[in-house]
């Protein structure tokens, strides 16, 4: 796979939704289901990287771009995030008030709820790829609850899993 | 409203753009508190900018951070924001890549990281809900539920792209009750 579609494919991602979180389905038939060069697994790395570290959670792009072909990729991954933003000021500017209208929000409205759906399905294999003990799947409904429920910062809950996961581990190996 | 330096311009962008973890809303509250307390946008443009950043594509924050420097300095004004905004996250988030490559296999951070993993697929979902939880207003409960329930079964069969544009399209044609 060449830079350039990598880079394609990616920006298809970015530029076809409204936020990190919906691009990830499109990613995941992209390139984990379709091409193979990312598995669930590292999607979900990247994920997890990408909510350690500041910036929008778009930005998990960036490793999925490593993951996929190094640096360069990272690279590629970097410009397909930041390309729509460039092409919104002109949206904005041209077509900005008929954005505002009801008909059109409605729309877009309806492509986010939808987009809700997509983004629990891309979880289950996510799930199925790191998800194998009662204590992970426990970790993963803790996430949800403190996530969805106290809005606890994701990165805050990231650190927890991975004091969690250490301290599972110094344990079992006692 | 005054003209500040291009440097000035991208170390706010890269100070408060690369200190906030998680919504995007933050960076996009403290960024605006920033821009209209230095005098360079008032805040009725930010929000407006930020009301066109959501419905825009591509993501919310970034859409904000080009719009506002553009705003404020014109293209070179938005390109220096983007990239002030965006690079030192991306090396991060790079390093923290390389991190995991090193890691995952090591006897106590594997097992760390597993779990971590796990803690994303409870963040994914979370995400989803997100979403969803502003939507299920009295009068909206029931179309909301449609959409998210016919994405879920469509998904089976339909691409993802193709999905969000049937639910657009069904968004257009079945529209939320107003208030």
């Amino acid at each position: 796979m060449s830079l350039f579609t990598l880079y394609l494919v990616m920006l298809k991602a970015t530029v076809t939704t409204l936020n990190g979180p919906m691009s990830l389905p499109i990613l995941r038939d992209e390139l984990v289901v379709k091409r193979r060069v990312l598995t669930d697994a590292q999607l979900a790395a990247a994920v997890a990287t990408a909510q350690s570290a500041p910036g929008p959670m778009g930005i998990y792009v960036v490793s999925v771009g490593y993951f996929a072909a190094g640096i360069p990729g990272a690279a590629a991954g970097w410009l397909a995030l930041v390309t729509p933003a460039f092409l919104a000021i002109p949206l904005m500017n041209a077509i900005g008030a008929r954005l505002r209208h009801p008909r059109a929000r409605s729309f877009l409205d309806g492509a986010v709820v939808a987009s809700a759906g997509l983004i629990v399905v891309s979880a289950i294999p996510l799930a199925r790829a790191s998800v194998h003990t009662p204590f992970r799947a426990s970790i993963a409904l803790g996430a949800f609850a403190a996530v969805a429920l106290t809005r606890v910062p994701s990165v805050a809950v990231i650190a927890a899993a991975l004091a969690l996961g250490a301290a599972e581990a110094l344990l079992l190996g006692r | 409203v005054t003209r500040p330096s291009l440097a000035k311009l991208a170390s706010l962008y890269c100070r408060i753009g690369n200190s906030t973890f998680g919504s995007g809303m933050t960076t996009v509250v403290l960024l605006s508190e920033a821009v209209t307390r230095r005098g360079w946008l008032t805040q009725p443009q930010c929000d407006l900018f930020y009301a066109l950043a959501r419905v825009v594509p591509g993501t919310n924050v970034l859409a904000f951070v080009a719009a506002t420097a553009h705003a404020i300095r014109s293209w070179t004004g938005a390109v220096a924001a983007v990239i002030a905004y965006t690079i030192p996250a991306s090396a991060i988030v790079v390093a923290l890549t390389l991190a995991y490559g090193q890691w995952r296999d090591h006897p106590v951070g594997g097992p760390a990281i597993a779990a971590a993993m796990s803690s994303i697929v409870g963040i994914i979902v979370a995400a989803g809900w997100l979403l969803v939880v502003p939507r299920l207003r009295p009068g909206s409960r029931i179309r909301t539920g449609t959409f998210v329930a016919a994405a879920l079964i469509v998904s089976v069969w339909l691409p993802p792209l193709a999905v969000l544009a049937l639910g657009g399209a069904a968004g257009y044609f079945w529209r939320e009750r107003q208030p």
